[in-house]
């Protein structure tokens, strides 16, 4: 497993548990799972920062939350994307678009 | 929308944390058995999955903490155990709470009580309407002060001309008889414009103020009192209101009691006075028709623009009135709140202030050392509450939470000793400092100043701790036990720069100080030209309606003074209108043949013969006056070298003629306006201390009835027999006349000289002695500290073979090697500083050498005692006890 994961940009996080949540209601370890996938298995994230910014993002409306049941039958929290996440969604996806275009702009000019 | 959410977010977090926490275990736990079931499907054993669950998912407590913080007013859910926490910490170590908790008190305290002056005396002296823009004309000419009062013409062109003042009033003080039954007593009473009492907005305690319609023609006389007369005088009788009174020979009805601090003009009751161009306002004797003028700027106005208004109205009277405006005369607007106290005092609380707030930085730094010391202690404490998932900053806040507790008792503590402080305070400051209005106390002004200082307080204090929590590294201090040295002489560093700076700011406070007594001293010992002791003064109340020409009060003053020179020990007495060091009456003197001055700056004194010797003033040359000069009102004049040096520079000035160009417009004042010098006296001080004499002149009593008429009595005898013995003479001549105010000439020499540097002396000391204290304590607390610290290293270095005196050295230098670099670096400071304080230092450098090595050498000393205790401790360790704990 690759371990730089753990030293993801502000706002990366944010950005990834939005865009996991798009597809779907998921519960802390799908996300965590979901986000492993779409990225190919580079971000890792450790329940030490998803679980603080689920609940820093579930306290500023982008997400809410509900008790449902797991694939093997167990009580879990769910999460889902709300009005206002869908669009700190596009709003984040457009500035991380504008980011790394400098950024690679910058890399490849000499 | 989503501020609703974090509303909602807020609220719940608020009120019904159990459940968030609950709903918080839960996921938490859901979430570890689902990563557990998600190894066992990838075929681990249960319990090894359990246990890799586990450590992928990481500390659970530290997860719980960081969501904690994440929420919505966290902080504020945090700070109550915080609060809770931080009481059980400092009631669990009663003697460090009650000793950091008097020195900040003692700190805040004096801080608060010195603003309180501030705030009474020169922030919000008055209590009138919009005082900040209370103002009143002065006019100068070349510098020097000559009138603030004016002739009607002026004042009522002022009044009806200017564009910069909203309202303006004038009042005219003059001395009354106010006469209730047989008793008749005087009183100071202010003619005013009745618009006044609207200007100045403040309402009667009862009855009604002065209005416009008390000044038509016609209006029964009427009169309004202060507070003051109506509790003395009054019995604070309710039911005065409506009486009529006698007022210098005038019936007149009570009309109206103003409450406690209307004192405007200084004056004891108010009298209705319309001002015409030509009226002719009544007031004390030469100083007739002048008016006081007082108004409101308007908004936005400053003085200056004002005086430049009024400049403007003035110019033509230049040549009428060239007493009050001189050529070259420049109008100058002083607004009340900038001239409520004279600028020394102003000055010397300001002094007080960087004073107070030293002796509270000291404090700070102390309790900073205190708490310093216990943060070390704390390392074990503070490293498990991080290894329990407290960030950083959550134990930095931890420690701010127990120094504001800590400021906030002792600010509670400090006003306390504030309020005691100040009553003791106010009685010291000398009388006629600050105006009759001002208030001193704890306002609530005062209250917020000392809520903002011990903000301050807290957190300077808390920010050493803070800081070296902040770099305390956990694993080590539990690995340790608690018990470091390392870290403990790493952290010296800041303790030392603590005791550096607290050694250096009591250098400073104290060389302020002592700077201070020298300078009194010096005042003390400055030559004033006569002999002030053994001499006692009476002032004299004339009847109305008697006594009204020269002579008639001469020929009383005769048969007293001649049956007092009759008493045992009565060596001179004599009739005077005015005793050192005040001076009635500057004038000009015109010599003949000379320019005549542009300025008043010349004291006149109306005497009889006996004044010289009473004084004890010698003559240098010529002669002085003969009992036949002054019975006879004889043209003659006696003056001083300091008048002869500015009129005549070597010429021989006896002999020559001179005229008083201000008393000339005294309707008893001689046909024949010249005056021969017949003899020049030595100087001697009449301007203050400090400064070179003016010039004087003498005139026989017997010239004018005006000004005031007063004795002076030289003797041996007991100064209260002879005042019994003055008061007895007059009433065997005649009951009318009152003797008023009585005295020694050297206790008003004291209460002008020395009384407001002894105040600044006094507070200024104190503060300083309490500073050195605290110094002492500080330094105390911090060896010992070290020698705690270090007892394990000392009891090994004893063991190896150190001995005592060799262990007593070290602990001695390490301490001194702090004061001293205080010392140094207060020294330095001093030397810059002391520069601030010229104003108030006479006679004295302030770079003086002997005062700064003689506080040198105390705090060296103080220093030295409070080194010495502990090093004495620490040459007594026993190596078998302090070894024993490892």
């Amino acid at each position: 497993m690759n371990s730089e994961p753990t030293t993801l940009l502000q706002g990366t996080l944010d950005l990834l548990i939005l865009k996991s949540l798009v597809a779907g209601e998921l519960h802390g370890l799908g996300i965590s799972r979901r986000v492993q996938q779409i990225t190919g298995g580079t971000f890792d994230v450790k329940p030490g920062s998803l679980f603080p910014a689920l609940h820093r993002m579930e306290e500023e409306g982008w997400i809410s939350s509900f008790w449902g049941e797991s694939e093997n039958n167990r009580r879990a929290k769910y999460y889902r994307l709300t009005k206002p996440g869908r669009k700190q969604l596009e709003v984040e996806t457009k500035r991380w678009g504008r980011i790394s275009l400098a950024i690679g702009q910058a890399l490849q000019s000499s | 929308m989503p501020l609703f959410v974090k509303v909602r977010s807020f609220l719940r977090n608020l009120f019904s944390i159990r459940r968030v926490e609950m709903g918080l275990d839960e996921e938490v736990r859901a979430h570890l058995e689902m990563l557990a079931e998600e190894k066992i499907a990838a075929g681990m054993k249960p319990e090894e999955a359990r246990r890799v669950a586990r450590i992928e998912f990481g500390g659970i407590q530290q997860v719980k903490e960081q969501v904690r913080e994440e929420r919505v007013g966290h902080w504020l859910r945090s700070v109550m155990p915080d609060c809770r926490y931080g009481i059980r910490q400092l009631r669990n170590s009663p003697g460090f709470t009650a000793v950091a908790v008097l020195t900040l008190a003692l700190g805040i305290g004096a801080t608060t009580a010195i603003f309180s002056i501030i705030d009474g005396s020169l922030l919000r002296p008055y209590p009138y309407k919009d005082a900040e823009r209370l103002a009143n004309p002065v006019v100068f000419s070349a510098d020097q002060f000559r009138a603030w009062r004016f002739p009607a013409a002026a004042f009522v062109d002022f009044k009806k001309q200017n564009h910069t003042f909203e309202d303006m009033f004038g009042l005219v003080n003059r001395e009354v008889h106010f006469s209730r039954g047989q008793v008749s007593e005087p009183f100071f009473a202010g003619s005013v414009t009745p618009d006044m009492f609207e200007s100045l907005g403040i309402a009667p305690l009862l009855g009604r103020p002065l209005t416009a319609e008390d000044v038509r023609p016609g209006a029964p006389p009427v009169f309004v009192i202060n507070y003051n007369l109506w509790t003395k005088l009054l019995d604070r009788d309710p039911k005065v209101l409506g009486n009529t009174y006698t007022v210098d020979a005038t019936r007149m009805t009570l009309v109206g009691v103003m409450p406690p601090r209307f004192q405007i003009g200084g004056c004891d009751l108010w009298l209705p006075l319309n001002i015409t161009r030509d009226t002719f306002v009544p007031g004390s004797g030469i100083e007739s028709n002048e008016i006081w003028t007082v108004g409101h700027l308007r908004t936005g106005i400053s003085p200056e623009t004002a005086a430049a208004d009024l400049q403007i109205i003035a110019a033509p009277f230049q040549k009428d009135d060239p007493i009050y405006f001189p050529p070259h005369f420049k109008v100058v607007v002083n607004t009340f709140n900038s001239e409520s106290v004279d600028r020394d005092f102003k000055f010397g609380l300001f002094a007080l202030m960087a004073g107070v707030s030293m002796l509270l930085l000291i404090a700070c730094s102390n309790v900073a050392n205190l708490l310093l010391a216990r943060a070390t202690t704390r390392e074990k404490e503070f490293g498990i509450r991080s290894a329990l998932g407290a960030s950083r900053v959550r134990l930095v806040r931890q420690l701010l939470v127990e120094s504001f507790l800590l400021a906030l008792v002792s600010c509670a503590l400090g006003c306390l000793f504030a309020f005691i402080g100040l009553k003791a305070i106010v009685a010291m400051i000398p009388s006629d400092t600050i105006p009759p209005e001002a208030v001193i106390g704890l306002s609530r002004m005062a209250l917020l100043f000392s809520l903002a200082a011990t903000i301050l307080t807290a957190l300077i204090c808390g920010l050493a701790p803070a800081l070296h929590t902040l770099r305390t590294d956990a694993q080590i201090a539990l690995a340790s036990g608690g018990k470091r040295l390392s870290a403990s002489l790493r952290h010296g560093k800041l303790r030392s720069a603590l005791v550096i700076t607290e050694v250096a700011l009591s250098i400073v406070l104290s060389i302020g100080s002592v700077l201070i007594v020298r300078s009194l001293l010096a005042l003390q010992n400055v030559d004033i030209g006569f002999k002030p002791s053994n001499i006692v003064y009476a002032r004299i109340s004339w009847p109305d309606g008697q006594y009204e020409s020269a002579q008639q009060k001469h020929s009383l003053f005769r048969k007293v003074l001649d049956r007092l020179t009759q008493f045992p020990g009565v060596t001179a007495a004599t009739e005077t209108s005015s005793y050192p060091p005040h001076t009635f009456g500057w004038t000009t003197v015109v010599v003949s043949g000379k320019t005549p001055p542009q300025n008043r700056n010349t004291a006149s004194i109306m005497c009889t013969e006996g004044y010289f010797r009473t004084l004890g003033r010698p003559l240098l040359r010529g002669s002085l006056f003969s009992q036949n000069d002054v019975d006879s009102s004889r043209h003659v004049v006696v003056v001083n070298q300091t008048f002869v040096r500015d009129h005549f520079g070597e010429e021989d000035p006896v002999g020559r003629q001179v005229r008083f160009s201000d008393f000339e417009t005294l309707a008893d004042w001689p046909r024949d306006p010249f005056f021969e010098i017949i003899g020049v006296i030595a100087d001697a001080k009449n301007a203050g201390l400090q400064d070179p004499p003016k010039p004087e002149i003498y005139l026989p009593a017997t010239l004018t009835a005006a000004g005031p008429h007063n004795l002076m009595v030289r003797s041996t005898a007991y100064p209260l027999a002879i005042i019994q013995q003055i008061r007895s003479e007059f009433s065997a001549i005649d009951p009318d006349v009152a003797v008023g105010e009585t005295g020694t000439v050297a206790s008003l020499l004291n209460h002008q000289y020395f009384a407001r540097p002894r105040f600044l002396l006094v507070m200024l000391c104190a503060f300083a002695t309490v500073a050195l204290l605290f110094v002492a304590a500080g330094v105390f607390s911090v060896v010992s500290y070290t020698v705690a610290l270090r007892s394990h290293e000392i009891g090994i270095r004893m063991a190896l073979g150190a001995q005592s005196t060799q262990v007593l050295a070290m602990v001695l230098k390490r301490g001194m090697r702090l004061i001293l670099a205080g010392i140094a670096l207060g020294l330095f400071a001093s030397y810059f500083l002391a520069r601030a304080l010229a104003s108030q230092i006479w006679g004295v450098s302030t770079t003086n050498p002997p005062s700064f090595a003689a506080v040198a050498a105390l705090a060296f000393f103080v220093g030295g005692v409070a080194c010495l205790l502990p090093a004495c401790r620490a040459a007594r360790v026993d190596p078998m006890v302090a070894l024993r704990y490892e």
